[in-house]
């Protein structure tokens, strides 16, 4: 049984346009999205981009990607055998290089339309 | 450093490839039971590491967010941390805590500090007496 990954590519200094890479990897009981795209990193491709620094269980927020359209913790996320899955980066920031963003930006609340400095949870 | 881990080379090897490899064996060598003898073969394994793998390191280059070049660096200092672990593993010739050792299974009567000093490659051993804070001369 194996999973399917789409993932976001995207290098500032050397592409003109993203475009996605599609990884298969073997399903193991219990893997999560973040364990999956570390796998693709250690054993497919050293050029991928992504936050290695990771509590696991879903505190630090640093491995929010985009599933599917949805923003989520990437370590909460067990994968399914058989399945496609279409990840990109988290939503709001500005990309750094494939999944990896610039968290230390501020970003408005798309509903109130207040600005909100990240690092520090204040409204500005 | 980094323009040497750029080039491309024959054999080149993954930083993630050598950290898995020193892992190991400081899992076989220097793992929870340790004696005279397999630290002394974890020791040669550290150095036969040090001189014949890490000079093919190989990563590679992206001028935005390199993870391969940091865990270059981390391996590097992991190879100067290993060696030290080893060395004063070998220095304190008793069983204290989680430090087994199969060859001197008996704990001190006296405890006693042992330093390892790591200087511009050298390293340098020494034993230090325990004392209470307030009354070391130092500090003071």
């Amino acid at each position: 049984m194996t999973i399917d990954l789409n993932i976001f590519r995207f290098d500032p200094d050397t592409d003109s346009v993203p475009y996605y890479q599609k990884y298969t990897l073997p399903w193991t009981e219990g893997l999560t999205l973040l364990m999956a795209v570390r796998k693709v990193y250690e054993t497919m491709d050293p050029t991928l981009g992504f936050r290695n620094y990771f509590c696991g269980r879903g505190l630090c927020s640093s491995c929010i990607m985009t599933v599917d359209g949805k923003t989520k913790k990437s370590c909460h996320i067990v994968l399914e055998p058989g399945q496609e899955y279409l990840i990109e980066p988290a939503k709001g920031y500005p990309i750094i290089r494939d999944l990896v963003v610039d968290y230390g930006v501020k970003r408005s609340d798309p509903e109130t339309g207040k600005v909100y400095d990240i690092m520090s949870g204040t409204v500005i | 450093m980094i323009a040497s881990w750029k080039q491309e080379k024959p054999n080149a090897l993954r930083p993630i490839a050598l950290k898995a490899k020193l892992q190991s064996a400081m899992d076989q060598f220097v793992g929870l039971e340790r004696d005279g003898e397999s630290l002394l073969a974890g020791l040669a394994k550290v150095r036969e590491l040090r001189a014949e793998e890490l000079p093919k390191l190989f990563v590679v280059s992206h001028r935005r967010y390199c993870y391969e070049v940091q865990e270059a660096y981390e391996v590097r200092g992991m190879l100067d941390l290993a060696e030290l672990v080893i060395l004063s593993a070998l220095s304190r010739k008793e069983t204290r805590g989680h430090h087994f050792r199969v060859d001197y299974p008996q704990t001190d009567a006296v405890p006693y500090h042992t330093t390892v000093q790591w200087e511009k490659g050298k390293h340098t051993l020494g034993v230090m007496p325990v004392t209470k804070i307030d009354q070391r001369e130092d500090v003071k």
